[in-house]
């Protein structure tokens, strides 16, 4: 008896939320919270400030991206901060698809050319198939031609290559947090160096402080480094967005900007100074 | 006693549910926007936009998802969920409404008329009166429903950084169509 009376309750209960339509909006309402969607915008650009985000341009986006990084701070009054030096990398990137990315570039900095190809493998999400995290690989490849007199080096000897896994979560609106596991491969080494590969994991975020302006901070922890002098890369900044820009100011103890430089061969120490100003402006352009 | 107890609840619920058959529903209606500026013209399109029409009492609703709008170009798209209609926080629009002098239309034979419909539009988080005349069509036991109204982007509170001012229209133009079935 308490059982029927237990299913009647139940069914009396969920014939009023049927009366409950009356409300017409509830229902509706009720009917699309399960509906799934993608998680947008974990970050404003491809770039979190030195490496890469889980981000990529949609489909027939092209990014054009220049980055400059000036001399270090502590040159003072008589380097102007450093801004007497820069070095910089000249970008352009391609979205083939809504998830596979790639890119070629050109760095002043040992005169070096780099090509990347990043897909996303998974894609944040909330609704009813909903995913907490978003996952990006990028493979990034790097070939060094400054000349050097007093070796001669083969092709293959000037090549390094970057794998990375990013995995992302945009917790609020506002705040994102990154994890960066990645190795570097080179094929040849220095007398100096210890080992042709570089293991390290990286971490960063970014915390909007209003819809257009960001603040953003990376950090790149190596368990194996290329040589005794290497230092693990710091990353301070700041995102402005406007319109189809997107400007990344910042300051780090890196002078590369591609992955198997400022995360493996970065020399300079956050704490004692020696620290560059630098800045990505992206400009992105529907070419497709 | 127990079948009897069970027997009138069931039949309670099917009344309810025979009430619910006044209901007609659209679930792949479509809205769209167009906001002409100088600089550049952006219209995006919603195809997923939930409609229900009563037609016992003559009122109507209409919810749908922010993200479900899809435009020309994807930068668009991420601006419009980021920037301006903050779709994290406030995922959807919804309208609900009454059809005026709804007892003088008839709805059940075939023939296309115009009726007024009044009601609160809400988008990003704020609520407005809308007033807009919609062409219903009736044939068989199939309802079309169709309007177009403008809207002011600034009364919903979606500011708009002066950079952009010439890219983005103050008032745009939102369309509306709904194939409603029972």
């Amino acid at each position: 008896m308490i059982k029927i009376i237990f299913i009647s309750a139940v069914l009396l209960l969920s014939s009023i939320s049927l009366y409950a339509q009356d409300d017409l909006l509830a229902g509706l309402e009720a009917e699309q919270s399960n509906e799934t969607t993608l998680v947008d915008a974990t970050f404003k650009g491809t770039r979190l400030i030195n490496g890469h985000t889980i981000e990529t341009r949609k489909k027939g986006v092209m990014d054009f991206i220049i980055a400059h990084r000036f001399g270090t701070v502590d040159g003072g009054t008589y380097e102007l901060f450093g801004l007497d030096n820069a070095t910089m990398r000249l970008g352009f990137e391609y979205g083939m698809t809504d998830r596979l990315y790639i890119g070629l570039g050109r760095s002043s900095f040992e005169k070096t050319y780099d090509g990347f190809i990043k897909y996303r493998l998974i894609r944040q999400s909330k609704g009813s198939e909903s995913m907490p995290f978003s996952a990006t690989w990028l493979s990034t490849i790097a070939i060094k031609t400054l000349k050097d007199p007093e070796l001669e080096l083969e092709f293959a000897d000037k090549v390094a290559n970057s794998h990375q896994l990013l995995l992302a979560s945009k917790l609020t609106s506002a705040i994102s947090i990154q994890l960066m596991p990645t190795w570097v491969h080179r094929n040849f080494i220095g007398e100096e160096d210890l080992n042709n590969d570089v293991f390290a994991l990286g971490a960063g975020g970014r915390a909007k402080l209003s819809k257009r302006f960001g603040l953003s901070m990376e950090y790149y922890y190596q368990f194996q480094q290329l040589n005794e002098n290497t230092k693990n890369s710091i990353a301070i900044g700041v995102d402005i967005e406007t319109g189809g820009h997107v400007f990344q100011l910042q300051f780090t103890n890196a002078t590369s900007m591609i992955p198997k430089g400022f995360i493996s061969e970065t020399t300079n120490d956050f704490f004692e100074g020696e620290i560059h100003f630098g800045f990505n402006v992206s400009r992105t352009f529907q070419v497709r | 006693m127990k079948i009897r107890l069970l027997i009138l609840t069931i039949a309670i619920c099917t009344m309810g549910q025979s009430m619910a058959q006044n209901t007609m529903l659209d679930r792949n209606g479509t809205a769209s926007f167009f906001s002409e500026a100088p600089m550049e013209d952006i219209e995006a399109i919603n195809e997923k936009v939930l409609g229900a029409i009563d037609l016992k009492k003559g009122t109507l609703a209409v919810s749908m998802l922010m993200k479900g709008f899809h435009f020309e170009r994807s930068l668009m798209e991420e601006h419009f969920n980021e920037n301006y209609l903050e779709s994290d926080k406030f995922p959807k629009a919804t309208f609900t409404g009454t059809i005026r002098d709804f007892s003088k239309l008839n709805f059940l034979k075939n023939g296309s008329f115009e009726a007024e419909v009044e009601g609160e539009l809400e988008i990003h988080g704020v609520k407005k009166p809308l007033k807009t005349k919609v062409k219903f069509d009736v044939s068989d036991s199939k309802l079309k429903a169709a309007t177009v109204f403008k809207i002011e982007i600034e009364k919903f509170d979606i500011e708009v950084p002066t950079l952009v001012i010439k890219n983005i229209a103050e008032i745009v133009e939102v369309k509306a169509l709904f194939n409603f079935s029972i």
